[in-house]
């Protein structure tokens, strides 16, 4: 795929359930060779956004496209329990005629999971691995993985990635990654979609983004054009304010956010946001 | 797919499929014990055969549910509880032809094993409707015959399909009891005395092995008449029913001959039901997730 077209791409897309809306408003297009950080709350939208991705779910408005073979892992990495690793590999053969077993053994062996143990018997680790490598056998060119961080351990997490990296660095696909733990992603990603309350609050290039924001910290009278103002909090005698786009920033002290200082923002702004609503 | 789904359903439908062919051993012990004493007379028959005709009955009557609770429930439900259709879903495979593969692959060896099971039966009893009052009478209807396996298919589709719906094994294995029983009762009692004419005659004696739906009185000119004892005081009921102008009795009876013409008529109702139920699986799968 070339670099520069689009991997994944929404326009207008929404999503209700009986409860309401669990995805509104979203446009976004994700260039190919990506990895994306598909960032928000618990309840955000983020699992909704995967399905209607992968069609598990029909969205009720708007479009979504996956420009290329998919490969997907749900939350929860769903595999067959009464299943051996061998079975559950042979399971992903005769599901997809792109199959890679080669690739996919490969992975399994990489992860030191003997192919004769249960799925059920497996470790957390383990278990991510033998999904991730279901996965990767059709050797798909969009890779989504839904919180595949999740209920793992630090030591987990780290072999996890370093298998995810090493797959995305030789395959040259596009990946979205969804998680709340922003640190997870950190250094990982070189995209990101920001997900609050069912919206897109920010999507785009993470070093664009860090570059097109600053973080003002100066005293509580600090004065800042309400309109460039993403987030601002008040605590004792100073404030902390995170601007979008601010050409001449005021005399005060002015950082580039990180990753994790730039979401929070966001995500504490949309929350803000939807509890005014509410109160409206 | 194929082998996805018979790799998934392994265990249960081998447990099914050894489950009937206990039965079946049981039923191919008593045609040769039945047919070892054939020619026999009638009493002879029930004497020995009253009590296992008396019970045996229970048993086949249980067992498509029991296939329908334990083999078809969990086909779809104890993946939707363990999350595990989403990777199915997910794959290269379209999800109508994950569903109907599943439902075949789970679904038809325990409707064949059922009807090899029921023709066998209908072997194995057949000698002994002398003991029973008629073969086409509940519940020997239902123990034998082509009815075994469209009874099967109606409760595997039902228990596949509320999986499907309610999202939970033990829910689907409720409404697959509520569901069988209820067409069951409904057919044995409001269809099957209307699959033929029944046959009339202004006696009170019927053809060994017949099934009489309607007996009553008739009076002189033949019309049939109500009978009340509760007037009759003393007097013998002879004298009473010649006082009410009752001269005879009749019956409305379907002929022993019929089963098999009825066994079809009753197997197409359940087929069809099972087809519509399965129907409904395949309109629900398509919203699923």
């Amino acid at each position: 795929m070339d670099e520069g077209s689009a991997a994944l791409a929404a326009a207008g897309l929404g999503k209700r359930y009986r409860r309401g809306w669990a995805l509104k408003d979203c446009t976004f297009t994700l260039p190919a060779g990506r990895i994306a950080a598909l960032v928000g709350p618990n309840g955000a939208g983020k699992s909704t956004l995967m399905s209607l991705a992968t069609g598990l779910l029909r969205q009720t408005e708007g479009e979504v496209e996956v420009l290329g073979r998919p490969g997907f892992l749900a939350q929860g990495k769903p595999l067959y329990q009464g299943f051996t690793v061998a079975e559950m590999l042979h399971a992903g053969r005769t599901l997809n005629p792109d199959w890679d077993d080669d690739h996919a053994r490969r992975l399994v062996d990489e992860a030191r999971v003997p192919l004769t143990a249960k799925v059920r018997t497996l470790s957390g680790g383990q278990r991510t691995r033998v999904a991730l490598a279901v996965a990767l056998g059709r050797r798909p060119e969009v890779l989504l993985l839904d919180e595949p961080l999740a209920d793992l351990d630090p030591l987990a997490r780290e072999e996890v990635m370093g298998a995810l990296l090493g797959e995305v660095a030789e395959a040259g696909m596009t990946v979205v990654l969804s998680s709340h733990v922003i640190a997870d992603l950190d250094g990982i990603c070189d995209h990101l979609l920001l997900l609050s309350e069912g919206r897109v609050r920010l999507a785009g290039d993470v070093e664009d983004l860090l570059a097109e924001h600053r973080l003002l910290i100066g005293p509580r009278s600090l004065d800042v054009p309400p309109d460039v103002v993403v987030e601002r909090r008040d605590t004792g005698r100073q404030s902390t304010v995170l601007v979008r786009g601010l050409a001449d920033p005021p005399d005060v002290e002015v950082v580039e956010p990180t990753l994790e200082e730039l979401t929070l923002g966001y995500l504490r702004a949309g929350r803000a946001a939807a509890e005014r609503r509410v109160a409206a | 797919m194929t082998w996805v789904a018979w790799r998934q359903q392994r265990l249960l439908t081998l447990i099914s499929l050894a489950l009937v062919a206990v039965v079946a051993a049981g039923m191919a012990a008593l045609w040769v014990d039945v047919s070892s004493v054939l020619p026999a007379d009638p009493n002879v028959l029930s004497e020995r055969y009253g009590d296992l005709v008396g019970y045996l009955p229970m048993l086949l009557l249980a067992l498509p549910l029991l296939l329908g609770m334990f083999a078809g429930a969990p086909v779809f439900a104890r993946e939707l509880e363990q999350g595990t259709h989403v990777f199915g879903l997910t794959q290269s495979v379209g999800r109508t032809r994950w569903w109907a593969t599943k439902a075949l692959v789970a679904g038809l060896p325990v409707t064949a094993a059922m009807t090899l099971l029921g023709l066998l039966n209908a072997q194995a009893l057949g000698p002994l409707h002398i003991v029973m009052s008629s073969r086409l009478q509940t519940p020997m209807f239902e123990s034998q015959g082509v009815v075994l396996g469209a009874y099967t298919a109606l409760a595997f589709a039902i228990g596949a399909t509320a999986g499907l719906l309610v999202r939970s094994t033990l829910g689907a294995m409720a409404i697959t009891i509520g569901g069988y029983l209820a067409l069951l009762i409904v057919v044995s009692n409001g269809a099957r005395p209307r699959y033929a004419t029944p046959e009339h005659t202004a006696s009170a004696a019927t053809e060994s092995g017949s099934w009489r739906v309607e007996v009553g009185y008739l009076d002189a000119q033949g019309r049939a008449v109500e009978f009340s004892g509760s007037g009759c005081g003393v007097r013998s009921y002879q004298e009473c029913m010649a006082e009410q102008g009752i001269t005879g009795q009749f019956a409305d009876f379907h002929p022993a001959e019929r089963f098999w013409a009825f066994q079809f008529v009753e197997a197409g109702i359940f087929v069809v039901a099972a087809a519509a139920v399965l129907g409904l699986g395949a309109w629900a799968v398509r919203r699923l997730h």
